[in-house]
């Protein structure tokens, strides 16, 4: 069979992937076989995937993280918030110290 | 879910996602440990930032598990997810060069800036080439045009074949070989001008 010069180019990477039939790859195996330049191409072609390969390959990979299976093992998404006292809570624990100041201040008079 | 939705999904896949949509978080932390990997080394060969990978991955899988149910099965649950994580990485990316620090070169190299979090496993492709290679080769893959280095980060995974990658993109499986070879025949004639092959 015979590939134009296109198609040999495009058959090349192809042929690279494992893209190609099994009669298309026979037929490529045959170009190959006779031509050295193609040959050193796809050489070529292969040399450079292993480069991008290796370099964009993380370099480690963290262990996936596991969602917890039981309503105990839940994990917490937000951090407890801390227990505030509300503005109302303290202004009511400040008007009963002050009356009870008040009281306690009217007793020693005598007054009630 | 029906046989025809789940048509390119084999039988345990296809009951491990049914399991998943009913709340079974057993049986999505299967789809995790099963997928994660993948999608990790995804997102971490687009974005080159060890914290933005962990990130988008957990992430890619919060919205897989929340769009589950409406997973239509007309492509396999692998390149379903693959398609998540380009996304978001791809978005990631975007925001990030538009980031004012990374305008400025402020940005840090992901590999002087990576802590390590959690235990690893470590790749034995990374001892391979020496960090320099390995650097220059990130970057020159990094000035690609963007249809060209997508491609070429896809076909780094040695079992996506041009029809999940073209799956993955949404695009005809030709461009897909198209593209391929031109990235090819570029990055051969850079690594060339600098020294590398």
């Amino acid at each position: 069979m015979f590939f134009s010069n296109r198609k040999k180019q495009r058959s090349l990477s192809a042929y690279l992937d494992g893209e190609l039939t099994g009669t298309q790859s026979i037929d490529f195996s045959e170009q190959l076989a006779f031509n050295a330049d193609l040959r050193s191409q796809l050489a070529d072609f292969a040399a450079t995937d292993s480069l991008v390969r290796n370099a964009l390959t993380p370099p480690r990979i963290p262990n996936p993280p596991v969602v917890s299976t039981t309503r105990d093992e839940a994990v917490r998404v937000n951090p407890p918030s801390r227990r505030r006292l509300k503005p109302a809570a303290l202004a009511a624990a400040g008007l009963l110290v002050t009356a009870g100041i008040t009281l306690a201040s009217l007793r020693r008079r005598g007054i009630v | 879910m029906s046989n025809r939705r789940l048509s390119l999904l084999d039988s345990e896949e296809s009951e491990r996602i049914a399991r998943v949509v009913e709340g079974d978080l057993r049986a999505f932390n299967e789809l995790v440990d099963q997928y994660y990997r993948m999608a990790y080394s995804l997102a971490y060969k687009v974005l080159n930032n060890e914290d933005d990978a962990r990130e988008i991955t957990q992430d890619a899988f919060v919205r897989m598990h929340s769009a589950l149910d409406g997973f239509r099965g007309d492509a396999s649950l692998k390149t379903w997810i693959m398609r998540i994580v380009m996304r978001l990485s791809l978005n990631r990316r975007r925001d990030r060069s538009r980031s004012s620090w990374r305008r400025l070169g402020l940005h840090c190299n992901n590999e002087e800036s990576v802590q390590e979090t959690a235990p690893c496993f470590q790749t034995p492709e990374a001892e391979y080439i020496s960090r320099e290679t390995r650097m220059q080769v990130q970057q020159l893959v990094d000035r690609l045009p963007d249809s060209l280095r997508q491609v070429v980060i896809l076909s780094s995974f040695e079992d996506l074949s041009y029809e999940e990658i073209a799956q993955i993109l949404n695009l005809p499986i030709g461009t897909v070989s198209s593209r391929l070879h031109a990235a090819r025949k570029k990055l051969l004639q850079q690594f060339r001008e600098h020294d590398i092959l």
